[in-house]
């Protein structure tokens, strides 16, 4: 998980700007940039623009202005045939894999989607044993059992769909995978288990991670570095430690202060304080 | 203020902590199944709880655990069918509300136990404004006037730090972000002065400034009228920071019960433990 700043970045955000149709400010001149190898949170409450950040980077939005440079090459000016080659390189997962999930599709073709869509070779009949086999790596090299593609979506756990959709996301060997509350959905034992797994494949397949989360107590755990947003603006941006233990911004201040700690003797010793305070 | 009820019918038993008072509302081996087509669900099973009054009983567990079919069962809310509450007792006020006839547990809903659910969205009426849903709840279960309902319903806006309450009281639920509603089904619950709350993920689809200043409302609200509360929850954090006595339900069992230090400190169930570690913190250790 350690970044390499010596390389230019993976992925670059310059002046990013999103107006919706009727004047809302979704993003509002939005500039990071994410190394190879690395885990970028973005954090903030809902409506601050995280979602449609990643939709712009993802290039599923329209930008009003700036730009989105991906592997050096700016996105908003690419043409759709090479854009489509580039989207194989940054792949999403969202936070509710069922509704991203066709019910009527076998986990087979879930994950095998993207193989041939972006693969002539694993197109056909002839090819769709090859296909399989490669569905049954992936379902193992995401804890799941090789034999499981043959069945449906609702077959699955929660924690067990959210693997398929990692399968389903590193199938093309991307080199970004947006991670868009990937474990909200999850209950945190669950979670734990995701969150390790998308850890063991990050060093394994050296992916890097755009890491989008209102949960702070998770983006301790995975992030290299911590994006805040606030009404469409980020308000800070920095290594997670230093975010963490001595934030800039009295926003994040207030943020930290918030999440509830699973710690009686802390939660006490903080409500005696603000009484002696008030 | 926590003095027990003269009335209440069961001294508690041995295995309740020193010190502490009759509980003000029990659950004695509650089982609730779901029958189904083909199958039967046992969603609760066995469960015991109690909860005094001025007294935090935090209910944490994970999703199908049980806890929100316990919480359900107190009003015997779950939906009949596909539920049967199969056994057990719970006990309020010197009856047993699994059998209380639909007067008395109307009377019980009305002013005795008052619920706050997870969204407020759909316990609130979309088509009606929020202030007379505040106050239907006197007017229905106490006969209050319009005019003395309206006027509580404010006050009950105010007490929950809804401000500019009487422009509030004429908007619609829409209007009105999360946390706002949150206030506005919390003041509903509260302007009946019930002696349990019994609040299910409260804060669970809130954004996290705006739980916390729920949480702190609840915690004040509690203390200022001694209510019984009881929290259902998934998060060891809302536990941690609001609970006196936390009750651990796995697979429709409560595994563990104890004081919130005890059982934060030396949790005795393999479950807990495995709960509290799967549970991520800010400080890295």
């Amino acid at each position: 998980m350690t970044p390499s700043p010596a390389s230019a970045p993976l992925l670059a955000l310059d002046g990013l700007r999103k107006v919706f149709p009727g004047g809302a400010v979704a993003v509002d001149d939005v500039s990071l940039t994410v190394g190879e190898g690395e885990t970028l949170a973005v954090v903030g409450e809902s409506g601050c623009g995280k979602t449609t950040l990643t939709r712009l980077l993802l290039r599923l939005l329209e930008p009003t202005s700036g730009t989105v440079r991906f592997e050096g090459r700016d996105l908003t000016a690419l043409a759709p045939g090479r854009l489509r080659d580039v989207r194989a390189r940054m792949q999403v997962v969202l936070q509710d894999p069922y509704s991203s999930m066709n019910p009527r599709m076998r986990v087979v073709d879930i994950v095998g989607e993207p193989l041939v869509t972006h693969d002539p070779q694993a197109r056909g009949r002839r090819n769709r044993a090859r296909t399989a086999e490669r569905v049954g790596e992936l379902l193992e090299s995401v804890g799941l059992d090789a034999a499981m593609r043959d069945r449906y979506p609702h077959e699955f756990s929660g924690g067990q769909r959210q693997r398929i959709s990692i399968a389903r996301a590193i199938a093309l060997h991307p080199r970004l995978v947006v991670l868009d509350e990937p474990t909200s959905a999850l209950d945190v034992s669950v979670q734990a288990r995701v969150l390790d797994l998308l850890a063991e494949l990050q060093q394994r397949l050296g992916l890097t991670y755009v890491f989008v989360s209102h949960n702070l107590a998770v983006v301790r755990q995975v992030a290299d570095r911590v994006a805040v947003m606030r009404g469409g603006r980020l308000v800070e941006l920095g290594g997670a430690a230093q975010v963490f233990t001595e934030p800039a911004h009295p926003y994040t201040r207030q943020l930290l202060d918030a999440v509830p700690v699973p710690d009686p003797r802390a939660a006490r010793r903080g409500r005696t304080a603000t009484e002696a305070a008030g | 203020m926590t003095q027990p009820r003269p009335n209440t019918p069961h001294s508690p038993a041995a295995s309740a902590p020193p010190g502490h008072s009759d509980p003000l509302l029990e659950i004695r081996g509650l089982s609730v199944d779901f029958v189904l087509e083909s199958s039967v669900v046992h969603a609760v099973r066995g469960v015991d709880l109690r909860v005094g009054a001025g007294e935090t009983l935090a209910v944490v567990g994970e999703s199908g655990s049980g806890k929100s079919a316990t919480a359900l069962s107190v009003l015997r809310l779950n939906p009949q069918p596909p539920c049967v509450y199969a056994a057990g007792e719970i006990r309020f006020d010197g009856q047993d509300l699994l059998r209380a006839g639909e007067r008395e547990l109307g009377r019980v809903r009305g002013a005795g136990v008052a619920m706050v659910f997870q969204d407020p969205m759909t316990s609130l009426d979309p088509l009606q404004r929020v202030g007379p849903q505040v106050a239907e709840a006197l007017r229905h279960h106490r006969g209050t006037s319009r005019g003395q309902a309206r006027t509580a319903a404010l006050a009950a806006l105010e007490e929950v730090g809804i401000p500019e309450p009487e422009r509030r009281y004429r908007q619609f639920p829409h209007e009105l972000s999360g946390g706002l509603r949150q206030r506005v089904m919390i003041a509903a619950a509260l302007v009946v002065r019930p002696r349990v709350l019994i609040a299910d993920e409260p804060t669970t689809a809130l954004d996290v400034t705006v739980q916390r200043q729920i949480l702190d409302l609840l915690v004040d609200l509690q203390r200022r009228h001694g209510m019984a509360v009881v929290l259902i929850t998934h998060d060891l954090g809302v536990v941690a920071e609001t609970a006196d006595r936390v009750a651990v339900m796995h697979r429709g069992e409560v595994v563990e019960t104890g004081s919130v230090l005890d059982v934060f400190d030396r949790p005795a169930d393999d479950y807990t433990r495995r709960l509290l570690a799967a549970t991520p913190r800010l400080e890295t250790v």
